[in-house]
């Protein structure tokens, strides 16, 4: 697999050990956070106020850059499917092999050169509306309302926020609508 | 305070359930990493 999977949490290594063997054993590392307590959970910026992480997934890619966030309501399994789609992004044979039946993405994204994530009654969507009107730029919209599958793209771009509008300028992603940032990302089409 | 989407995420070092130091850095130019940090061990969902 060409993806390593780590876990972590705040558990003494003892307990991780344990647990472990009552899993019947577990197939990649799972690594404490022991001691300093809960400090690469703080590095990540996921330490509860209770002394534990919240349940949240990362993704790294070969150079070391994050390329997806999920931090997911602890009393919940997290999406496996969605998961699934980014590694896929990233390491297509991972995707293959972790059992995605489909190509790599649960829900395939637009493809075109802006992707507009919007709501039907958000203020901000409209001003970016007007002003890429305003400019002659053609887009595709996608209402994260209703295309769950894309609020939750969304959600991974933007910290765990269903934040509207999201610009999707031929794969830079421009979370809000960032005006001097997305003028130059659009002058160099 | 979350880190985000584009950002190079901090080495670290910790010691594995099998006793070992894993890094971050290790996997470099290797291997995509997911990392799933979950709350306590034995509190399954």
């Amino acid at each position: 697999m060409k993806t390593q999977v780590l876990g972590l949490s705040v558990d003494s290594r003892d307990c991780l050990r344990a647990w472990a063997e009552s899993l019947g054993g577990v197939t990649y590392p799972l690594l404490s956070d022991f001691y300093p307590h809960g400090r690469v959970a703080q590095l990540f910026g996921v330490l509860r106020s209770d002394g534990r992480s919240e349940r949240a997934i990362f993704v790294i890619d070969k150079n070391g850059v994050i390329r997806y966030v999920d931090v997911h309501d602890i009393d919940e399994q997290p999406d496996n499917e969605l998961l699934f789609s980014v590694i896929g992004e990233l390491e297509p044979e991972a995707a293959v092999r972790w059992g995605a039946t489909q190509p790599v993405v649960a829900s395939p994204p637009p493809t075109g050169d802006l992707v507009l994530y919007c709501t039907p009654w958000c203020p901000d969507c409209k001003r970016a509306r007007a002003y890429l009107a305003e400019k002659g730029i053609s887009y595709i919209e996608v209402d994260i309302s209703k295309d769950r599958a894309a609020a939750q793209r969304v959600r991974g771009w933007a910290n765990g926020n269903e934040t509207t509008p999201t610009f999707d300028v031929r794969g830079t992603i421009v979370v809000e609508f960032e005006r001097p940032r997305l003028e130059k990302l659009l002058q160099t089409r | 305070m979350i880190l985000k989407v584009g950002q190079v995420a901090p080495d670290f070092a910790l010691k594995s359930h099998n006793g070992q130091i894993v890094r971050l850095s290790d996997y470099r130019d290797k291997l995509s990493v997911v990392m799933a940090f979950f709350p306590l061990a034995w509190t399954p969902v």
